[in-house]
């Protein structure tokens, strides 16, 4: 597969799709060719296994820091896939990119990780006159089977301050078994990487959703919090009474009935998508977010994606200037919809037009929030 | 509610009538219904305070929108400032350029009047001496006070834009107060007097640090608003130490100010209410001057006052020492009374026919053999037809025409005979550059307008 042009601010893009992982490292240690990287960043899909990977990666760029993800799909410059490789390379020139690992998450203090916020800041050049907020931004990638992200999230926001970020949950292809990291050349479960990036040109981070509610509500009258799973909705058994609200058979349903009927709850006036992961043999639901008895959801629809999408990047690039690339973070169930509706060329479209890179996750992080059903990022523009 | 809800079960149960029971057990269905979904609306809009995952990512969204809400807030108030902080800007940049508008126009204005005044007070100095019955006297000497008042009231419109400039830079040395006091004393009495008033002061020996010019200038505008704001009494000038300073009184006897207006009468063009009926003379700059001048000297100027008892004002100046007799060089300034010079060769440059005019008059009444010329070619021709020319004195006016300067005059001249002469440049400029250049080119400076006793005095020196 042809490697991306260099953008416009140095970052190379390529990616791989062969099954062979001594292959696909070739072909992509050849396209990224012998630019002076100070980091990469490796989004990959779970045919490769990832101790393997991490070694590979390791052996091909042998003095490049990398750290990466399984996902739910790969957002290459020609397309959307699964089972390929991504790798974002970052120059020397114009970035200073900071790492940290919080590792344990699911059993984590408060105070771990805003001690990993205040190190990763620590390091941040002080030599500006630009706003930090303006100037650097934060990514993370945390394993998106730890159910653990809104407390991370919440502690990881406490000492940022002004400092934005965006993050995605890593996938593992719908299997739902193993979620995995790479930092530093291990192979991390149950970790969280940060990275800081302080950035020469212009930024946004943005978030765009798709969906309306309906007048259709459920209310969780029997759940497992901590595990996120949903055992009723209106006193029913849960995906009983949701079949019913969507008019769909309990055995039909799916990730595309689930992509294409989100519940959401309406918290300060908005709506957030609270995504529906998979269905337990016993009738609950489990779900890509926190949960809690007694929560309403409301059903939703999506409604166009490719027109929303379209706009939220227009946007940007009118608040910014042209957009140089995007680094996204979209959540699976947004491709899985938009396959179900025959509109995921299009949105393709969108993506090259806007070149967009990044994975398909179990969900998303902006800022404070842990999301669903969401494409977050950050948009790189060009230096004025 | 759920006590009807419970009487419509038992009633309908009492009935036994089936039709009837569907019929309320249907409208139980809808009730249930209408409170399950009022419940709903309730529960959607509570805050849940249990601190578990979801109320973390509530407590998160709201951070989040009240985040966006205070950066709204901010924007909209930075937008602000920057709006009324541009507005601010434009302003200020507009009354700079009306302030140095002023400065430049008093300036030019002042020195434009000074010329001519300069010819008309050597006109009527001329005048004066042709003698005459004494009416005439008298005239010429009210002509001559107008021309006086017009004078000081140029010369403090000079200074006010020149402190405005932040021109007026002090020369401060160690300065004996009995210097400026006694000369300031001989030169107001006579005023005093005049209104009926007692001015004295009290003999000190303090050498304190200032600028003699300056310090006599502020004293000078205290005392004369003294006299003129007093009607009866005295005026009182006296030095204290205090501590590390000396601070220097000037009392008078008059209406006291008003303690609202203490502030105002600090600034220009501002008297006090009680002189309205007061003589009007001069303009209301004195205090301000006086004010501005401490300022720029490190002195401190401030008063006390009292309603129809008097006032007082104090200006602070750092102490140095304290006179010994013997340290004392005073070398009063001897009283020349010779009337001519004995034909002694004057060549004076000047470019107003006026002023030519006014000082051929002059300088022929004590006996000087003048020549007069009005630009370099002038002086070449003068040169050429007169070679025994050799002038004593060279008196040159220092802004010629066509860009030439009285110090090009005296350079040209300096190349023909040396040091052989005495050089005076006459100006209304009063800038130090022109006193600079003029030292530089070892020739004396003469402030216009001149007054005929101080140029006789100046020639006396010079020919001795």
């Amino acid at each position: 597969m042809a490697a991306s042009p260099i953008t416009n601010c140095g970052v190379r893009i390529v990616s791989s799709c062969d099954p062979s992982l001594n292959n696909a490292i070739a072909e992509l240690r050849r396209d990224l060719g012998d630019g002076d990287f100070q980091h990469i960043l490796a989004f990959y899909a779970i045919d490769h296994d990832a101790e393997k990977m991490s070694s590979a990666l390791a052996y091909a760029f042998p003095d490049i820091p990398i750290t990466g993800c399984s996902t739910a799909g790969e957002i290459t410059p020609v397309g959307a896939v699964q089972g390929g490789i991504l790798l974002v390379a970052f120059p020397r020139a114009g970035f200073r990119i900071h790492t940290g690992l919080i590792e344990d998450i699911s059993n984590f203090g408060v105070e771990r990780a805003a001690q990993m916020v205040r190190k990763l800041k620590s390091q941040i050049r002080d030599d500006s006159d630009r706003a930090l907020r303006d100037r650097v931004f934060a990514m993370m990638m945390v394993d998106g089977l730890s159910n653990a992200e809104e407390p991370l999230i919440a502690a990881i926001h406490w000492a940022m301050n002004e400092i934005q970020l965006v993050g995605g949950s890593a996938g593992d292809g719908l299997s739902f078994e193993n979620t995995s990291l790479i930092y530093d050349g291990n192979v991390v479960a149950s970790g969280a990487a940060l990275i800081f990036v302080e950035c020469d040109v212009p930024f946004r981070i943005f978030k765009t959703q798709n969906f309306e509610p309906t007048a259709t509500k459920l209310v969780v009258t029997a759940a497992d919090s901590h595990n996120r799973i949903v055992y009723e909705l209106n006193a029913e058994p849960a995906a009983l009474e949701y079949a019913t609200a969507i008019d769909l058979l309990p055995e039909d349903l799916g990730p595309f009935s689930f992509a294409s009927y989100p519940l959401v709850v309406k918290i300060g006036g908005d709506y957030y998508c609270r995504s529906i992961r998979n269905m337990n043999p016993d009738r609950s639901l489990s779900f890509f977010c926190a949960i809690d008895e007694g929560l309403v959801f409301t059903v939703a629809t999506p409604t166009d994606i490719v027109a929303s999408t379209a706009s939220a990047l227009k946007d940007v690039e009118s608040s910014m200037g042209k957009i140089d690339f995007v680094l996204g973070f979209e959540c699976v169930l947004r491709r899985l919809d938009a396959e179900n509706r025959q509109v995921r060329h299009k949105v393709e479209d969108i993506y090259q037009r806007y070149n967009v890179v990044g994975f398909h996750t179990y969900g998303e992080q902006y800022n404070a929030m842990h999301l669903n059903q969401t494409l977050t990022g950050i948009a790189f523009g060009h230096a004025s | 509610m759920h006590r009807n809800d419970q009487r419509l079960g038992v009633d309908s149960l009492a009935n036994g009538d089936n039709s009837e029971s569907i019929e309320s057990l249907l409208q139980k269905i809808d009730r249930l219904s209408k409170i399950n979904s009022v419940l709903m609306q309730r529960v959607e809009r509570s805050m849940d305070q249990q601190a578990n995952a979801f109320s973390l990512f509530q407590t998160a969204i709201n951070l989040e929108s009240e985040v966006r809400l205070r950066t709204n807030e901010l924007n909209s108030t930075l937008e602000r400032l920057e709006q009324s902080n541009a507005e601010l800007v434009t302003a200020r940049d507009t009354a700079e350029r009306a302030n140095r508008f002023k400065t430049r126009f008093f300036t030019a204005v002042g020195h434009d009047l000074l010329q001519p005044l300069h010819a008309a007070k050597l006109s009527l100095s001329a005048v004066a001496e042709t003698g005459g019955d004494s009416e005439q006297s008298r005239l010429i000497a009210r002509i001559d006070h107008a021309l006086v008042s017009i004078e000081d009231i140029l010369k403090t419109i000079l200074d006010l834009s020149k402190l405005e400039d932040g021109y007026m830079k002090p020369a401060l040395q160690d300065v004996a107060l009995v210097d400026v006091f006694k000369p300031l004393l001989n030169e107001m009495e006579p005023i005093a007097r005049a209104k009926g008033l007692s001015l004295t002061y009290r003999r000190n020996n303090f050498i304190i640090r200032s600028d003699p010019l300056m310090l006599r200038r502020i004293l000078q505008n205290l005392l004369a608003n003294a006299v003129r704001y007093t009607e009866i009494g005295r005026v009182f000038l006296a030095a204290r130490r205090r501590g590390r300073e000396v601070r220097i009184e000037v009392w008078d006897t008059g209406p006291g100010i008003l303690a609202g207006e203490v502030d105002r009468i600090f600034e220009e063009f501002q008297r006090g209410a009680a002189s309205e009926a007061a003589d009007m003379s001069g303009f209301g700059l004195g205090l301000s001057i006086a004010q501005r001048m401490s300022e720029a000297l490190g002195h401190t100027l401030d008063l006390c006052t009292r309603r129809e008892r008097g006032t007082c004002f104090h200006v602070y100046a750092q102490f140095i020492d304290e006179l010994t007799q013997s340290s004392r060089s005073k070398s009063p300034m001897v009283a020349h009374e010779a009337y001519g010079f004995q034909d002694a060769k004057v060549l004076i440059i000047d470019n107003e026919v006026a002023v030519l005019d006014a000082m051929r008059t002059v300088m022929e009444k004590w006996s000087c053999d003048c020549r007069f010329v009005s630009s370099l070619t002038d002086i070449e021709q003068l040169l050429a037809a007169e070679p025994d020319f050799a002038p004593q004195v060279v008196l040159a006016d220092y802004h010629l025409d066509r860009g030439e300067t009285g110090l090009d005059a005296i350079q040209l001249l300096r190349t023909r005979y040396g040091a052989a002469f005495n050089g005076v440049v006459v100006t209304a400029d009063h800038t130090p550059e022109v006193q600079n250049a003029v030292a530089a080119a070892d020739s004396q400076l003469l402030l216009k307008p001149v007054r005929p006793a101080e140029l006789r005095a100046l020639l006396q020196h010079l020919l001795a």
